[in-house]
């Protein structure tokens, strides 16, 4: 283990601090893809490193702490994003999610390439497999546990997603 | 579909409800998930399972807390969490994959492991903890409460301050620690480095020491009490200041001034043991 | 092949992975079907500009300053990690030079060892408890009194003894099996502290 994480875990801020700035971007292109929204990106980047301080003491360095603080990010996003569809869900009875969802109309600032903002145009589910898949290269197995949803789902929305964003480049 | 969905989440509310006394939940984790468990008071209990998910059944009464369960993938945190100073109990039965790393926070809950294959990790102020199966570690720890291990462990720590410790079975690497607990190994499996260790209590010792192991008893008052098999291979080495050594094992060193080491050998080139203690009682002898 | 084959296979293939057989029987029928042609074509396209994707993007600079403000002090953690940790490096030191004495002596070899050297020892020891002894006393409250009552009984117990040990040493202060009983006892008073300094930490 490090000693800027080992300083972290004793409790000193400015060692964090430096953690931050380390793996920010890393972080926060995840967090910026994965909701296509920097207002919201920026506010689950500061999230997830609250999180981090608050659990660092669990980090036992078995993997890399860089690893660690991905799938913290990750599994911290989608848990939002689930509440969020449970709420949502409520209101609408459909058996897919897909159905409600509607592809929004114009990404926030911050995304500067094409794809990228056609990623953000996606639907939530199908942004999300996409880029935990395609871009983070995550399998369909574990992608599936992490949403809490089918394999079967997690495939059919990607294709699904690799379809619109074609269809979005192409324009 | 919409009123049938609005119906059913009618029914489920008030269901909902009325079960925080019993809980029965279920979620998917890894093979080889990592585990929190958290239950102060009540009991626990954990067996290992061929699924990847963690189930659990029990009763969570108001007084107890709140029930918690969550995670995904590769690590995950059951329990039952309470602002009050002293919660009721709450019983828990939780499956958990056989591969699972099990960490397990108790106050005065009974704690009981059974099943698991991966490294089992429990903590407890005067809750007894009982772990049976084929841990690759174990780690326990108590303050009053009784440690009973039968496994097939190839590295354990046992840890209390007045509990009693007995460590059946596991073999490899092994250290219990007292201050006025007693400790009981009783072995199966051969020691390749052990440390057994008691300020007041007695500890005994039932086991085979593997050629090249290394075997260290140490008391203040409490008394040792050392079995090894008749072909046990050792070079012995024995302190007491004001207690007597009773060797049962062969001719050598009989009877022993008090105050000197004592050393013999029961073969030679085997493992090494050694005991010190202030004025507790050795004897050594065969099983 | 029907499309479900496909989009099962379709990474595979686009990453070369699929025996001949395989590759024929998917391209006929992509070649085909109009639905599995899309999804293909997709795939292809977007493979090497998703790989082009930057896996950092700045967020904006204030952002940790929102971050800084939300962290919860970990005083009483730092001060229990703390004496945790002076008691770890204290014991590391007398834990070497102890073994140091206890080797030499069960060798049965006559080194000269320095007269001050069980003194520094205990030194070491006391450092240690005392260091945690402190740490504790901050977090007193955080313990239940069942606890501190089994580590008081315990302590006294310990304490007991050591005083016992250290007076048959102060008659006979070069028997080195002697030391090293005391110092057992020691390591006890430090393990007990160290455990109950845990328990204080994840109530």
């Amino acid at each position: 283990m490090t000693e800027l994480i080992e300083r972290a875990r004793q409790g000193d801020d400015t060692a964090f601090g430096a953690l931050y700035r380390e793996h920010a971007g890393r972080i926060h292109a995840l967090c910026l893809r994965l909701e296509g929204d920097s207002g919201r990106a920026d506010e689950l980047t500061q999230d997830v490193f609250v999180r981090a301080w608050e659990r660092l003491t669990t980090f036992r360095g078995e993997s890399a702490f860089s690893t660690w603080l991905h799938r913290l990010a990750v599994n911290l996003v989608l848990t939002d994003r689930r509440s969020a569809w449970r709420r949502a869900r409520r209101e609408f009875t459909a058996e897919d999610p897909g159905l409600y969802e509607r592809p929004r109309e114009a990404p926030g600032p911050g995304l500067r390439l094409d794809l990228d903002q056609a990623i953000a145009a996606l639907p939530a589910g199908a942004r999300a497999v996409f880029v935990l898949h395609d871009v983070e290269g995550y399998q369909h197995g574990e992608i599936a546990t992490l949403m809490g949803v089918a394999e079967g789902t997690s495939k059919t929305q990607l294709f699904r997603a690799r379809r619109l964003l074609r269809k979005a480049l192409d324009r | 579909m919409r009123p049938i969905v609005l119906t059913a989440v009618l029914v489920l509310a008030p269901a909902s409800i009325s079960a925080q006394q019993r809980i029965e939940r279920r979620i998917a984790v890894d093979a080889a998930a990592s585990i929190r468990i958290f239950n102060l008071n009540g009991t626990t209990r954990v067996t290992g399972w061929d699924r990847d998910s963690i189930a659990v059944t029990g009763s969570v009464p108001p007084a107890a807390g709140r029930f918690f369960m969550g995670g995904t993938g590769p690590a995950a945190k059951v329990g039952v969490f309470s602002d009050s100073a002293a919660p009721a109990g709450a019983d828990l039965d939780i499956h958990v994959p056989r591969g699972a790393t099990v960490w397990i926070k108790s106050f005065t809950a009974n704690v009981e492991v059974s099943g698991v294959v991966g490294d089992i990790d429990i903590s407890s102020v005067t809750g007894s903890i009982r772990v049976d199966g084929a841990p690759r570690r174990v780690t326990a720890e108590a303050m009053d409460g009784t440690i009973d291990l039968t496994t097939r462990a190839v590295y354990t720590r046992a840890k209390t301050a007045s509990g009693a410790i007995t460590i059946r079975g596991g073999g490899g690497d092994i250290t219990a620690s007292t201050v006025s607990g007693i400790i009981r190994y009783l072995g199966a499996h051969k020691v390749i480095t052990g440390r057994l260790e008691s300020v007041t209590g007695p500890v005994t010792f039932e086991g085979t020491v593997m050629r090249g192991g290394t075997l260290e008893v140490e008391t203040h008052d409490g008394a040792i009490d050392l079995t090894v098999p008749p072909d046990q291979l050792a070079d012995f080495d024995v302190t007491t200041f004001a207690g007597s050594v009773t060797n049962a094992l062969n001719r050598e060193s009989p009877v022993v001034p008090k105050g000197k080491p004592v050393r013999f050998s029961a073969g030679s080139g085997g493992a090494r043991i050694t005991v010190r203690t202030f004025k507790g009682n050795v004897r050594v002898g065969p099983g | 092949m029907i499309c479900n084959d496909v989009r099962e296979r379709l990474d595979d293939y686009l990453a070369g992975a699929l025996d001949d057989e395989m590759r024929l029987a998917f391209e006929s029928h992509a070649a085909a079907c109009p639905e599995c042609s899309a999804d293909l074509g997709a795939a292809n396209v977007l493979a090497p500009l998703t790989a082009a994707l930057p896996r950092s993007i700045e967020p904006p600079a204030d952002l940790w300053s929102g971050i800084a403000g939300r962290l919860a002090p970990r005083r009483p953690a730092r001060w229990r990690m703390a004496a945790l940790a002076a008691a770890a490096a204290i014991l590391l030191v007398v834990a070497s030079s102890a073994a140091t004495l206890w080797f030499v002596h069960s060798r049965g070899e006559p080194v000269p060892i320095a007269n001050n050297s069980t003194p520094a020892i205990e030194a070491g020891y006391v450092d240690a408890s005392a260091a945690l002894f402190r740490a504790l006393d901050s977090e007193r409250s955080r313990l239940a009194p069942a606890t501190v009552a089994t580590l008081e009984r315990n302590l006294a117990v310990i304490d007991a003894a050591i005083a016992e040990s250290r007076a048959a040493l102060a008659g006979d202060p070069d028997n080195r099996a002697l030391a090293a009983i005391l110092w057992a006892s020691y390591r006890q008073k430090v393990a007990l502290l160290e455990q109950v300094t845990r328990l204080a930490d994840q109530t």
